[in-house]
């Protein structure tokens, strides 16, 4: 059971990841944007973030540029949601600090819940980059 | 050697030489041409025009110092490497893109063609004709950025299609029949080949316009290997398939090469052994450090190549008859796609393949690419030319 | 680089380029030989050393801007190329 924030800009996919991730007992906040995602962090603390890069107002790299600011962020576990396998924007996210690069177009909703747990479980400082 | 029964312009009667003049004023294009020496001789208003400077600033001076080439980033580049370098070294006509820099610092994307002037077949000197392509090249980054783009949101969708349709036969929305589960499994089914079609036609599309561009950086290939199979484990681990990395000496793993294009060498040929390999089989990837290249290696447990279609597994669009009946997605195009990417790398790929055993495919990255002769100076005053001189 | 008691005309012709373009000369006059006279580096006679005599030249221009050196390199080749030893070619 942990918090976890999803951020997405395609609202059914935004949508299925919620209803997997709840099915699974997590509790579930939603973004659209980083802009939004930036927001929503200062009420909503999570143990980690569904952060998709390519999204209109402001992408998930800028997102992480601005998370990583020291008071805001703690040991949240990032996990970058994207369909451009083998991208520069993946290796900078890996840079950022991200944990765990998935291509959302192989990953079965089986797959994405087994991912998360596998990603809370893991140490702090375990980030694979 | 290449026959001419030109006459020396100096040589011409006065009219003629004045009709001579106005044609090389006339070319639409930039035009420079020069001496047996490599001073410039003639320049056009065109040639003045796209690189900023008067003709009386570049008659007579030395063509690879008044014109000079960079590359993208505005690194000289060196003077064997020019295209009038190769033209005498050939003794043909070379035609080359390039950059130019303008007499105010700017970076000036160029076609050039250059050939040696011939009389009674001695090479007199050169004549270069070059056009500024800077619109051409916008037009080839907005077709590309235009192509990542549409890549992206054609998958969207796709995503969308399938993690609904898994989410329905695996009973998120509550229970379904065994008719309707397998319905979206053909849904399911579909939209993979479709985003595996995307994916390949898009790729394929680089190859073929030729913009693959190859940015060659220090890379640890064990790691970059690395990086894929992780984000392949999960359809591994969905057909329970065991994938492993070996390396005997990862100190002498790493090379000068593109790492994004080495990454989507291995990502297809992995996604390809997990794909023709049976449940509860294996994926080897093995990086193989050697004195001149590095060799990869990705063997896998799977079904093999049949003899008969072994010629033509790089070719386009095909697939072997024992793969069509066992696995209906794919669409041919990944191996000639890799075949491109290997190239784009100055590498080789073979493989070897057995119906009963599997398939082992072979690539090698070279750690030196192709480069021109590189003239080193003895002499005091010629070791002033060096080759990467920014004068 | 030939070895030092090499007599062909082609390593001669590559020693005496190894002057003034270093360990490039080889890889150099291999590429002059083979595109301008479409012959293995043994056949190389003194006849077509004074055919590419010129090409080397302006290939070398474009590498060097002091053209008293290119001159000087050309000279040698001359050298090399007579068959008797009495007049220099001039250009």
């Amino acid at each position: 059971m942990a918090r976890i924030l999803i951020v997405e800009d395609d609202r059914d996919l935004n949508n299925a990841y919620c209803i997997i991730l709840k099915n699974e007992g997590h509790e579930v906040a939603l973004a659209f944007n980083g802009q939004e995602a930036l927001k929503k962090v200062q009420n909503f603390s999570p143990d980690l973030i569904l952060l998709d890069l390519l999204m209109p107002i402001m992408g998930g790299l800028e997102f992480l540029q601005h998370y990583n600011r020291p008071k805001i962020r703690k040991n949240v576990k990032v996990l970058i949601f994207t369909n451009m396998e083998n991208s520069p924007e993946v290796t900078q996210a890996y840079k950022l600090g991200a944990y765990r690069c998935i291509i959302k177009s192989w990953t079965a909703p089986h797959n994405l819940a087994r991912v998360v747990t596998e990603a809370l479980q893991a140490p702090a400082a375990a980030a694979t980059a | 050697m290449p026959e001419s029964h030109a006459i020396a312009p100096d040589h011409l009667p006065s009219e003629q030489r004045a009709e001579a003049e106005a044609l090389f004023t006339s070319i639409g294009d930039g035009a420079i041409s020069t001496d047996a020496f490599g001073r410039i001789t003639r320049i056009n208003p065109v040639a003045q025009r796209i690189l900023g400077y008067r003709e009386d600033e570049l008659l007579g001076g030395w063509f690879p110092k008044k014109i000079i080439a960079v590359t993208p980033d505005d690194t000289v580049v060196n003077l064997i490497d020019r295209p009038i370098s190769k033209a005498f070294l050939t003794g043909h006509s070379i035609s080359e893109k390039m950059h130019y820099r303008h007499k105010d610092g700017r970076i000036i994307p160029v076609a050039i063609s250059v050939s040696p002037i011939l009389v009674d077949n001695k090479p007199l000197g050169a004549i270069e004709v070059f056009r500024d392509i800077t619109l051409q090249e916008e037009i080839d980054r907005m077709k590309s950025e235009f192509i990542s783009l549409a890549s992206h949101q054609l998958r969207t969708p796709l995503s969308a299609i399938k993690t609904y349709s898994h989410m329905l036969v695996d009973g998120y929305m509550g229970k379904l029949t065994a008719t309707q589960k397998q319905s979206l499994r053909t849904i399911i089914g579909a939209a993979d080949r479709m985003n595996e079609l995307v994916s390949t036609l898009l790729n394929i599309t680089r190859i073929e316009s030729g913009t693959i561009a190859v940015t060659p950086k220090q890379v640890q290939l064990y790691k970059a290997a690395e990086e894929v199979l992780k984000e392949l484990s999960l359809p591994a681990a969905d057909k329970a398939i065991t994938l492993s990395l070996r390396c005997r000496d990862k100190s002498r793993a790493t090379i000068k090469t593109d790492s994004l294009i080495f990454k989507e060498i291995v990502t297809n040929l992995v996604s390809n052994a997990i794909k023709y390999t049976p449940e509860n089989g294996k994926v080897t990837v093995t990086v193989r450090p050697r004195a001149k290249d590095v060799l990869m290696q990705v063997n896998d447990t799977g079904w093999g190549i049949p003899k008969y279609a072994q010629d033509q597994i790089f070719s386009k669009f095909f697939r072997a008859q024992n793969i069509v009946k066992r696995e209906t997605t794919g669409t041919g195009l990944g191996l000639y796609l890799v075949k491109g990417l290997v190239d784009a790398l100055e590498g080789t790929i073979w493989f070897k393949s057995d119906e009963a055993t599997g398939t082992n495919f072979y690539f090698t990255i070279p750690r030196k690419t192709k480069q021109a002769v590189r003239p080193r100076r003895r002499r005091p005053t010629v070791s002033k030319q060096t080759t990467n001189e920014s004068n | 680089m030939p070895a030092s008691n090499s007599t062909s005309l082609y390593d001669q012709l590559v020693r005496v380029t190894h002057v003034y373009l270093g360990p490039a000369a080889d890889r150099f006059i291999a590429r002059q030989v083979q595109n301008h006279l479409n012959k293995p580096p043994d056949q190389l006679s003194k006849e077509d050393l004074r055919r590419l005599i010129d090409w080397i030249q302006v290939a070398v221009s474009l590498l060097t801007e002091d053209s008293e050196i290119v001159e000087e390199y050309a000279a040698q080749l001359s050298k090399l190329a007579q068959s008797d030893g009495t007049s220099k070619k001039s250009r």
